[in-house]
């Protein structure tokens, strides 16, 4: 890292140049970017669902509609119905469009004069106002027609759309269908140029009267040929339908890009400038995230990824990881200038300090939001692979382009020496708050749990009530324009969700009546759903045939009892008519549902509700399939939720497991987890609470969350890693790592909080939520990480005494003392970080005789002396040195000290109390047992010792050479 | 004369019409509509036609239904038509009969038989613009033309399929028949050597593409009967639904004696499937 750094100093310019090269290229491949807010991105490939509904739209045509709504008090006049028979034509010409359902193409079954007519009502447009009135009555009453073509008071009408699956980008497709009707409606579609008929060609051979009647017909057709401003003619007129939604939706995105991220980037820019008296400290990461922007949206394009609901927020989340990043940098060459580095020193000192904790972060990010895209979802996976992407072009451009901007620039960031007022702030901030924690917080750490706790446990309950939701609408403001119009369709007539209930029978099987009569019943029972706005099957067909067949009277309305008469009445109708009813050889048929619900957990509800209703077997035995696009996107939430618990999960493992190896310590590793996943179950517990569901939108903020308080932690926890080892105490350890790193912490998380409280003002509901919920987590993590993380590592004796031990003294302790005998090296270190590290200088008692104590040590460095006095002198027993053991009488048996030990050199023990012995014993009774028996060893050895030496001439010899002999050989000691 | 399978060849229209006031007064350099229609007419004439027909119904997927039918015409020196067309498969709408008895004096009527429903109805008033059973075809299309409904103007000749045609226009001759029929006019092909009609284009009221296009094509002399020109193949695209229907004359036969009693609509409620034998055995037998 140092060695980057430094070259990227000295080639300032040219990595400067390399950097603004590759920029430009990405800005101009940018503007390829699409944008795709489609609901396709949410259902998974290839999953059963995606294949029946493959099948299902292959056999009875597209579910996906375009709705056009008309109202008008004077819609049944010869006037208005030739405008609307022309609009239909127009539409159904449309590339996109399948099929058109409107008055001039759904059967109207009737009985005319005793034969049964099933042409289109308005096939020819009456002229007489009797004629028309009839004919709105006969729309009206038309089962067929009642809500899905026509209101029930007869002054509103739908023009229903069944648009071909696209090819290619489905939002493409979006784009185009919507435009294309915008601009019919709109009378902007030129027409095409209308093809030479016979009859405007030149009609030489007949007399004058006919040749001006045809010129005036030609004329007449000319004009009706020419485009009509649908929107002037009608009360109302407007599109809705999916196209249409995903074109404001995206339409919405981009609005909000363009005024409130550079709005937020601005609060953000403002608020880390005034808080680091440095414009530079404040722009530098926002022309870092403008850059890593830039590289991504590039990529994007190389990869064919577009735009969508997730990935739009991927620019924030650059701005929000990054700026934490930059301050750090920026903080750390305010400092080493302050230090009296100059140059490439400065930039050298920053690699040197926080170089690791910026590759960590670095991998961290970029792993853990490329998890996220190892999902069935291509929305997941688009998402997954741009946030990585962003999270490397980031991580490339702080540790190259700032380098190099810091060589040029670099001179204009003032020194936090030389800054004595800035300086003074700065200092009076860290001094506040570290004397806090010092004061309060670090000596009461019971309390500060207790009060995190209390806050986050009933979060932790309130989470299981999260609902879950996909819906569109509920994304726009209730007030708007959009919501208004599809409230209005789906009031007065019907909703524009399809769902398809498909039954599967044998050839010929749905002619018969027992299947048709199942199916009759079937749709009947879902007419009485109030979630159902209109139900359609080949059943009502055949039921209107026999009620027009028997004389016209509602109650013969059903489908009949004989199977010949059901294949006789089906020729009244063409093949295509029935297409979406019923497949070929009459082997499967189609229940068509139409409902406004945009909900996907409602959704969800009802097709769990058919698909009960249909297992009872009440509705005969054929097997069925409930499908659609909507089903399928419903169903896909529970993926996004998924995936979002893999993105947590696996950030929280590689949190896990770079703690865990930076103090080789599991418990340190789940501190650090444990208070990161406090920013995340309050922000999930306050969701539930004000009733934000969890949607593509909002689910975004736990990614945000573990981003930025991974971040947080690893600097945190990378410099306590180091401060342990120079200071050796942890309290001081906690303190200095948060002196260094309070500063640039707070100011970048308030400066993202301010930033994200702007997005609050968005009038799109998901980024609403998500600015707000975001600014929340910005809080709370700057809480975890400067008040909870220090607390609960305070309470935890970390590596410490195993770090401070070093390797080479940790073997040899662990070869020598009787006490690690048998032990693996793990257990050895549980041991050693079950104990106290204490040191003593020449000279020092560490036990008197007769004294009470409940403490055993192990000597890991300089030399003791056992002494006893006897007669009143006194005797040197013994000499102690590295691994050897004292106090273990008084700590096993209710003995007082039986000998003086003194310290002869400066003197390091581990001290071992009965309290974490008993811990042991209850937590790890194999290691505890080992433990023991390794002390009853010991004991047993002393015992022998002091016999022999009682027995012996000279019982108290000045000294034993126990280095030479084995360890169970030891002589005895107090 | 197979009437009942519409205008574009033989029965279609009759003697000339309304032309006659319209273009009296100028001189006409060659043939008039009208004149040439009355060609197409006389050529195609038969007394009675019994046809054995299969009819396609293609919907926009490709996906087919498959009917035959039997159809008899007959028309007496008084001018006066019978037309029966009757479904001989498949099974379930064995016998399925619809009735026209077109009087010169009167309006027409038409009985409906349905087996399943054990009696014939009579259909009262007129149904021009209804599809015929799930077809591409509307009752209209197969009905008789009378030539006192229409109009006829020549447009300048054209070409279809490397011959050359006349090119006729069909309008409503008034306007109570422009309320009836689904049509603004029609737009009529006829080979310039025989007088076949090789292609209608039908056309909507404000319309400047055909609604719908007839092709006949395979013209080919029934021979054994007469030296009347058949088409073997009519195909009915319908340019809104992408849909399109083909019927294929199967057998044919013209003047032919045929059983009056079969147009009685008495004798449809007592039809069994046997009733169509003696029809059947007709194409076999020889004149």
């Amino acid at each position: 890292m140092q060695r980057l750094f430094k070259l990227c100093y000295n080639n300032a310019f040219l990595v400067i140049a390399i950097v603004l090269a590759v920029t430009g290229f990405s800005i101009s491949k940018a503007f390829d970017l699409k944008v795709n807010v489609s609901t396709d991105a949410l259902i998974p490939e290839d999953s059963p669902l995606q294949k029946e509904y493959q099948r299902v739209t292959d056999a009875f045509g597209s579910d996906q509609l375009a709705l056009v709504y008309i109202e008008d008090e004077q819609l049944f006049t010869h006037e208005k119905l030739t405008l609307l028979q022309k609009l239909s034509k127009e539409l159904n010409k449309l590339p996109e469009v399948e099929r058109v359902e409107s008055l001039f193409t759904v059967n109207d079954i009737r009985s005319v004069n005793g034969w049964i007519d099933t042409s289109p009502l308005l096939r020819k447009i009456p002229k007489s106002p009797e004629a028309l009135a009839e004919k709105k009555q006969q729309a009206i009453d038309n089962p067929l027609m009642r809500r899905s073509i026509i209101s029930r008071n007869g002054n509103a009408t739908l023009i229903t759309l069944y648009l071909r699956t696209a090819d290619g980008e489905q939002m493409d497709s979006d784009k185009r269908v919507y435009n294309d009707i915008q601009e019919i409606l709109e009378g902007l579609k030129a027409p095409p140029a209308p093809e030479p008929t016979q009859d405007a060609k030149s009609i030489e051979h007949l007399p004058e009267s006919v040749r001006i009647a045809l010129e005036a017909k030609k004329k007449a057709k000319e004009e009706t040929a020419a485009p009509t401003d649908y929107t002037t003619q009608f009360t109302r007129i407007f599109q809705v339908g999916s196209p249409a939604l995903h074109v404001w939706m995206a339409d919405y995105i981009i609005a909000d890009q363009k005024i409130l991220l550079p709005a937020a980037g601005l609060i953000l820019v403002l608020l880390i400038g005034l808080m680091m008296g440095s414009f530079q400290a404040a722009i530098i990461p926002v022309i870092n995230a403008i850059i890593s922007t830039a590289w991504t949206f590039g990529l994007m394009v190389a990869l064919d990824i577009p735009i969508s609901m997730l990935n739009y927020i991927v620019p924030a989340l650059i701005l929000i990881i990054g700026a934490t990043e930059d301050v750090h940098i920026l903080n750390e060459y305010s400092e080493a200038k302050g230090e009296g580095s100059l140059g490439s020193d400065a930039v050298m000192q920053i690699a040197h300090r926080i170089g690791l904790t910026l590759f960590l972060t670095g991998l961290t990010t970029t792993l853990g939001f490329a998890v996220t895209g190892l999902s069935a979802l291509s929305i997941m996976q688009e998402f997954g692979t741009t946030a990585a992407l962003g999270m490397l072009s980031r991580f490339i451009i702080s540790i190259t382009f700032l380098p190099a901007w810091l060589r040029i620039f670099g001179r204009f960031i003032r020194s936090q020496k030389h800054t004595a007022n800035e300086n003074a702030r700065h200092r009076k901030v860290t001094q506040k708050v570290s004397n806090l924690l010092e004061k309060n917080l670090l000596r009461n750490p019971r309390r500060v749990i207790l009060v995190f706790s209390l806050i986050a446990l009933p979060c932790l309950f309130m989470i299981p009530k999260i609902r879950v939701s996909n819906d569109l609408i509920s994304f726009l403001h209730p007030d708007s324009p959009i919501v208004e119009q599809l409230n209005l369709v789906a009031n007065r007539l019907s909703g524009s969700k399809v769902i398809y209930v498909t039954f599967y029978g044998s050839e010929n099987s749905l002619k018969k009546h027992e299947s048709l009569q199942n199916i009759e019943a079937f749709s009947n029972w879902m007419r009485e759903d109030q979630r159902i706005d209109t139900v359609t099957s080949i059943a009502d067909y055949i039921a209107l045939v026999n009620k027009a067949m028997q004389g016209g009277n509602e109650a013969d309305r059903h489908v009949p009892d004989n199977d010949n008469l059901i294949s006789q009445y089906l020729l009244f109708f063409h093949r295509s008519d029935l297409k979406p009813y019923v497949a070929d050889k009459f082997s499967d048929a189609n229940v068509v549902l139409r409902s406004n619900i945009s909900d996907s957990s409602e959704l969800n509800t009802l097709v769990a509700d058919i698909e009960q209703k249909l297992n009872t077997g009440k509705f005969g035995d054929l097997r069925y399939s409930v499908s659609g696009k909507s089903v399928m996107v419903a169903a896909a939430v529970d993926k996004i939720i998924g995936g979002q618990v893999i993105s947590l999960a696996s950030m929280t493992a590689l949190l896990f497991a770079i703690v865990g190896v930076l103090f080789l310590s599991t418990r340190a590793a789940s501190l650090a987890v444990l208070s990161n996943l406090f920013p995340v179950v309050v922000v999930f517990g306050i969701m539930a609470l004000f009733g934000v569901t969890l949607n593509v939108g909002t689910c975004m903020v736990a990614a945000i969350t573990i981003g930025i308080a991974v971040d947080d932690t690893l600097h945190l926890m990378v410099r306590y890693n180091k401060e342990l080892k120079i200071l050796k105490d942890e309290h001081k350890a906690i303190l200095a790592s948060l002196r260094a790193e309070l500063f640039p912490v707070i100011t970048t998380s308030l400066g993202l909080a301010g930033g994200f409280v702007i997005l609050g003002f968005s009038s799109f509901v998901p980024v609403m939520q998500f600015g707000l919920l975001s600014a929340l987590v910005m809080i709370l993590a700057l809480l975890s990480d400067i008040i909870l993380t220090p607390v609960l590592l305070s309470t935890t004796r970390l590596i410490t005494l195993w770090d401070v031990l070093g390797f080479n003294l940790r073997n040899a302790l662990i070869e020598r003392s009787a006490m690690f005998e048998g032990l693996t090296k793990w257990q050895a270190k549980k041991l050693i970080l079950l104990a106290n590290l204490e040191e003593r200088q020449i000279g020092e008692y560490i036990v008197r005789e007769g004294d009470v104590g409940n403490s055993l040590y192990v000597i890991i460095d300089g030399e003791l002396e056992v002494s006893k006095t006897i007669e009143g002198r006194k005797v040197v027993i013994t000499k102690l040195v590295l691994g050897d053991i004292f106090g273990e009488i008084a700590l096993i048996s209710d003995v007082k000290r039986t000998a003086d030990v003194t310290a002869n050199t400066d003197t390091r023990l581990l001290v071992l109390n009965w309290k974490a012995l008993e811990n042991l014993q209850r937590y790890n009774p194999f290691l505890s047992s080992r433990l023991f028996l390794n002390l009853s060893r010991i004991l047993g050895q002393r015992l022998k010792s002091s016999l022999e030496r009682i027995e012996s001439p000279a019982p108290f010899p000045t000294r034993t050479p126990f280095k030479n002999m084995s360890k169970r050989q030891k002589p005895p000691s107090p | 004369m197979s009437r009942h399978r519409s205008y574009p060849y033989s029965s279609l229209l009759l003697i000339l019409g309304v032309l006659v006031c319209l273009t009296g007064f100028v001189k006409i350099p060659s043939k008039t509509g009208a004149q040439i229609m009355d060609e197409v007419v006389n050529r195609h004439k038969a007394k009675t036609e019994l046809e054995l027909i299969k009819l396609v119904v293609v919907d926009e997927e490709g996906n087919t239904q498959v009917r035959e039918m039997i159809s008899v015409f007959s028309q007496d020196d008084k001018g006066d038509a019978n037309y029966m067309i009757r479904f001989l498969s498949p099974s379930d709408v064995k016998g399925i009969t619809l009735l026209t008895k077109d009087a010169q004096s009167d309006d027409p009527e038409q009985w409906f038989y349905m087996p399943a429903l054990g009696q014939a109805r009579k259909i009262m008033g007129e149904n021009r613009s209804g599809y015929f059973m799930g077809s591409d075809f509307t009752f209209e299309d197969l009905r008789r033309e009378n030539v006192e409904e229409h109009s006829y103007y020549r447009l300048q000749d054209d070409e279809v399929n490397g011959s050359q045609v006349y090119v006729v226009m069909a309008a409503p001759a008034n306007v109570d028949i422009q309320s009836a029929t689904g049509y603004a006019n029609r737009l009529l092909y006829i080979n310039r050597d025989n007088f076949n009609v090789l292609k209608v284009e039908f056309y909507e009221e404000g319309k400047t593409e055909p609604v719908k296009v007839l092709e006949a094509d395979q013209y080919a002399e029934v021979t054994e009967d007469s030296s009347v020109d058949r088409p073997a193949r009519i195909r009915m695209n319908n340019k809104t639904s992408g849909t399109y229907s083909v019927m294929t004359l199967m057998k044919s036969r013209l003047n032919v004696p045929v059983d009056p009693l079969i147009f009685e609509p008495e004798s449809l409620n007592t039809w069994t499937p046997e009733t169509d034998e003696p029809l059947l055995e007709q194409f076999n037998t020889d004149s």
